[in-house]
């Protein structure tokens, strides 16, 4: 009950005439004939009257079985009743519609019993082939080819990390090795001080320079824009550190 | 090679390569073969499987792989959530009708419920149970069939294999026939 409940959540489906009059004919355990037909007719008017507002189809549907309920009705109070062939054969449909639907609602519970108890495991399904893009002309060394390119094309990080961790002169050794420098000469040109130097040995150089003019151990002379840096100890004494 | 013109061995890899179902006029076609040629290559297939961890499910429109019933615990496992599926009274009544009645038109199974199926139906072909095919005789009609993944579920490798097929069927063709009879002759007084 609890199962079809929450059934009936995904997709509303009405008890129909047949359902209700099975119900009413098993509830009071009958079997189908007319005699029970004609039992139950009064408990089937008083549901359709209360039946709640539903697509037209449908209640024409119960009236229909209603209206052949009250010809059985008629024909077991008034035996002298004559039907109708036509009016036989609705009684005599309906109860073979009945006996049918009550067949189908018992194979329905064998099919219960049976429902995911032993499935047969289907195979995962494949997913839909995927629509791949594969142009003809494609294999795999031309892919080998297009990735070595990229590679040759992409920055080296090694090579970065070379340049990055370079040794290169430490200026506070340039600076003891200037001071040492002027403590003897007084004076010299930085061209000089830095003729077999690399450029960034020269960039050091120069910093230790600037480094010795802030502290006020030398002075600095320069002419012109990029000419010749003179370089002077500002006092010819002992040097203060160092050796 | 002597396996090259095997049909059933050729039917188990095709049904392997293409994840385990294909339509019945899909796979006459790749196999070049007649219907007839195909269903026996189809029953020569499922007695192979017999005793392996593999079935053969078939419906009228498509042949599946499945995991045998003896080996399903062991997998279900994995698919615990796929299998557990509930079902409501109207729906396994339509189910019942497609089963043991056969392929069924909506009029059809409206009129042996007594009640509009179309919603219940919608439900049931979302969830994969029932697919519909063409009627030959009406254009105007659908057939509403049992699938693989409907059998599947109950246990049975084709629809005729279901727990009291055989007398159900019976009981329920011998509606019809009373039906046509009772139309064609007029009968006695209703007692």
């Amino acid at each position: 009950m609890n199962m079809s409940q929450r059934f009936a959540i995904a997709m509303p489906s009405f008890e129909g005439p047949l359902e209700t009059l099975l119900n009413l004919i098993e509830e009071r355990k009958l079997s189908i004939s007319t005699v029970s037909l004609a039992e139950v007719t009064d408990a089937y008017l008083a549901y359709v009257e209360k039946l709640p507002e539903m697509p037209l189809g449908e209640t024409a549907q119960f009236i229909l079985v209603a209206s052949t309920l009250l010809l059985i009705k008629s024909r077991a109070l008034l035996p002298t009743l004559e039907l109708s062939p036509d009016e036989r054969e609705s009684v005599e449909e309906l109860e073979r519609r009945l006996a049918r639907y009550a067949l189908i609602r018992k194979a329905a519970r064998v099919l219960r019993k049976e429902w995911g108890k032993a499935p047969l495991v289907l195979a995962r399904r494949s997913p839909e082939r995927p629509t791949t893009f594969s142009p003809a002309e494609t294999d795999v060394l031309s892919i080998v080819q297009a990735a070595q390119k990229l590679l040759s094309i992409l920055p080296k990080p090694q090579e970065l990390a070379e340049a990055a961790v370079a040794p290169i002169l430490a200026l506070e050794d340039v600076i003891v090795g200037l001071k040492k420098r002027l403590a003897i000469a007084v004076k010299a040109r930085f061209s000089e001080l830095t003729r077999s130097r690399e450029k960034h040995e020269v960039i050091v150089y120069f910093l230790a320079m600037l480094e010795l003019v802030r502290s006020g151990s030398v002075s600095v002379t320069q002419e012109k824009l990029f000419e010749e840096i003179t370089i002077e100890a500002e006092q010819v004494i002992a040097p203060r550190y160092g050796t | 090679m002597s396996m090259s013109n095997d049909i059933p061995s050729r039917v188990e890899a095709l049904l392997f390569v293409d994840g385990g179902s294909l339509p019945l006029r899909k796979l006459a076609h790749l196999l070049d073969i007649k219907d007839p040629a195909l269903q026996e290559g189809l029953q020569e297939l499922s007695r192979r499987l017999a005793g392996t961890g593999l079935t053969l499910i078939v419906t009228d429109t498509e042949a599946t792989l499945a995991v045998a019933s003896d080996t399903s615990q062991t997998v279900k496992k994995i698919y615990e959530r796929e299998l557990s599926r509930e079902i409501g009274d109207a729906g396994l009544e339509v189910l019942a009708i497609i089963l043991y009645r056969g392929p069924s038109t909506r009029a059809q199974i409206d009129y042996i419920r007594g009640v509009n199926t179309s919603s219940t139906i919608r439900t049931l072909m979302s969830r994969g149970l029932i697919e519909r095919t063409g009627n030959p005789d009406d254009a105007r009609e659908y057939f509403y069939r049992p699938t693989s993944n409907l059998l599947a579920h109950i246990g049975v490798e084709n629809a005729t294999a279901i727990p009291a097929y055989a007398t159900i069927k019976a009981e329920l063709s011998a509606f019809e026939e009373s039906r046509e009879k009772s139309l064609e002759h007029d009968h006695g007084d209703v007692t």
